[in-house]
């Protein structure tokens, strides 16, 4: 009989490499001795690095740069966002559509569902099936689907920013018992880690950085815009649902109007010189109950192998009472690491003993590490190339090892 | 580079050395089917195989499928490229699939050993690969039947341990 208790730790170690799911580690924890101490050698004390979902299903431990691939739990199936542990998933199925004599056409049937690779779960939203059809998708890209706090208003909003054409696109739909609106609750009850006396998941928003839209308190929230430009402003898609009043001020504050055209921006992106190009993005995010805004712009050389770095990041805090932004000096973000991407944001703590750095912040897309303290930056990881805004973060639950 | 090419390509790997297992059971293979072991290529280049390897813990069953294996995968370093080598490919991945397929306890764990030993890293990949599906999504008590583990926690560290991470059992 094999003496697999006597496997060498190392080689353990090696088993355990590819084992990523948590729930594997903790019932692998749980068989013997040998292998509870191999996991605790092994993998690193809680708060661990989240991963990196690519929209396709490859994911990235960052502790140790492994690739894996994520089963979905439906095929033809992307993703297109995510909240902590959840993602966003877009399934689009092509029906052939023979109801018109000697005219086959084609339609692209689109389904949406949350789904949680940690404990299997999913969560369609059948609702939006009726809602985002062919002809919303000729115009419009869902890019982030948005969670919001329960709201007494039983309204929900997406809006995307059009291209080319620049149009809001708004839906309304009442709430169902165990519809659109409970899903997206459920899911940012878990998100709710640092705002947890406020309810009021409002957007604060800006024109150029100077005043902050205080609708009762501050959330999570994790808007890109461009940086620097007059008047720039920006909606992504949004599920969330509307105010009290029933008035859209979020929509409002994000949108702008150049002459005669309504403009939504996400990032900024300008060549400079003939071979690399900069992009700037502009995040908002809850951390220990501030509100930050990290303004951020990096270099994309995308000839030169890790050529692409964070080049500059500058994070201010809302000053509620002042309405301003207050530039954060010294690397003060109270011990906390904060995760940014196109498509989520999350501040965590960074207790010493962990694997992630405290006063540091995680660009998915480049993808490298500054550290606010040094000014300094770092990559993070090797396992995947070039800049892409596609990816996201998704935070597995804790490990106790 | 070239020379060693071109060698490769005339007698089909160079020079034959012998590996001996731990119960004396000798097998002869070209130095660029050898070679996939590093702790082999090492001895290559170190000139110490004249007189035969001696793997004193490696057994003659499994150094059969060890040398199985490395002679499937031997054109892959050398054919790196090779568009002509397309076919092998697939068999390669059919040879692999049947191979990981077919691997059950003991002969998974000395397999194992033996890759880690001979540092055949492919061959390590493939097989923890192998355990790490054998445990994924089986609880505690499953895994020790699997892998014909005894449980040496008392009661209460179990509880404990699984009390640590509740949410991952259905208990």
């Amino acid at each position: 009989m094999a003496p697999w208790s006597d496997l060498p730790s190392d080689l353990l170690g090696l088993v355990i490499a590819r084992l990523p799911f948590p729930a594997d580690r903790a019932r692998f924890r749980a068989v013997c001795r040998a292998w509870h101490s191999a996991l605790r050698r092994h993998v690193a004390a809680p708060p661990q690095l989240p991963w990196i979902v690519l929209p396709e299903g490859t994911f990235v431990t960052v502790s140790d740069g492994g690739v894996h691939r994520m089963a979905f739990p439906e095929s033809n199936t992307v993703c297109i966002g995510s909240t902590d542990g959840w993602l966003a998933l877009h399934r689009t199925d092509n029906d052939d559509d023979d109801s018109v004599d000697g005219a086959r056409t084609t339609k692209t049937r689109h389904t949406f569902l949350l789904h949680n690779p940690f404990t299997g779960a999913t969560v369609p939203l059948a609702e939006l099936r009726d809602i985002l059809d062919d002809d919303f998708f000729e115009e419009f890209r869902v890019c982030k689907p948005r969670t919001s706090s329960p709201s007494t208003s039983p309204t929900t909003k997406m809006a995307s920013p059009p291209s080319p054409i620049n149009v809001e696109r708004i839906i309304r739909q009442p709430r169902s018992p165990d519809g659109v609106i409970d899903a997206f609750r459920w899911s940012d009850d878990e998100d709710d880690d640092g705002g947890d006396a406020q309810d009021d998941d409002s957007d604060a928003s800006t024109n150029d950085g100077d005043s902050v839209d205080d609708e009762g308190g501050v959330d999570a929230d994790d808007h890109d815009e461009s940086l620097n430009q007059e008047g720039d402003s920006d909606n992504d898609s949004e599920i969330e649902p509307v105010g009290d009043d029933g008035i859209d001020d979020v929509g409002h504050q994000w949108q702008y109007l150049t002459g005669e055209d309504l403009i939504w921006k996400t990032t900024k992106y300008e060549l400079e010189g003939d071979d690399y190009a900069v992009n700037g993005s502009w995040h908002l995010l809850e951390s220990s109950g501030r509100l930050l805004m990290v303004r951020r712009e990096c270099l994309i050389a995308a000839f030169v192998k890790q050529g692409d770095h964070t080049r500059s990041v500058d994070v201010s805090e809302a000053d509620m009472d002042a309405g301003t932004w207050v530039p954060v000096t010294g690397g003060g973000l109270g011990g906390q690491a904060i995760f940014l991407s196109e498509l989520f944001n999350k501040s965590m703590p960074a207790p010493a003993y962990g694997e992630v750095e405290e006063d540091t912040m995680y660009f998915v897309d480049t993808p490298d590490v500054w550290d606010l303290k040094s000014g300094t930056r770092r990559p993070f990881t090797q396992g995947i190339g070039f800049f892409d805004l596609d990816r996201t973060w998704v935070f597995p639950p804790e490990l106790i090892v | 580079m070239a020379a060693a090419a071109a060698e490769a390509t005339i007698d089909g790997g160079g020079k034959m050395i012998i590996l001996i297992s731990a119960d004396g059971k000798r097998f002869e293979v070209t130095e660029a089917v050898a070679s996939q072991s590093q702790l082999i290529s090492n001895m290559i280049e170190d000139d110490c195989t004249e007189n035969g390897v001696r793997l004193p813990n490696v057994d003659g069953d499994i150094l059969t499928m060890v040398v199985d294996y490395c002679n499937m995968h031997a054109g892959d370093a050398a054919a790196d490229g090779d568009t002509t080598k397309a076919s092998s490919t697939e068999e390669l991945k059919k040879f692999d699939a049947e191979l990981v397929q077919a691997l059950e306890n003991p002969v998974l764990f000395k397999l194992i050993l033996a890759a880690n030993f001979l540092n055949i890293k492919s061959l390590l990949d493939m097989t923890c690969q192998r355990v790490a599906d054998m445990m994924s999504g089986k609880t505690p008590e499953q895994m020790r039947e699997t892998f014909s583990i005894e449980n040496d926690f008392t009661p209460e560290e179990e509880a404990a341990i699984r009390q640590e991470n509740a949410w991952a059992f259905d208990d």
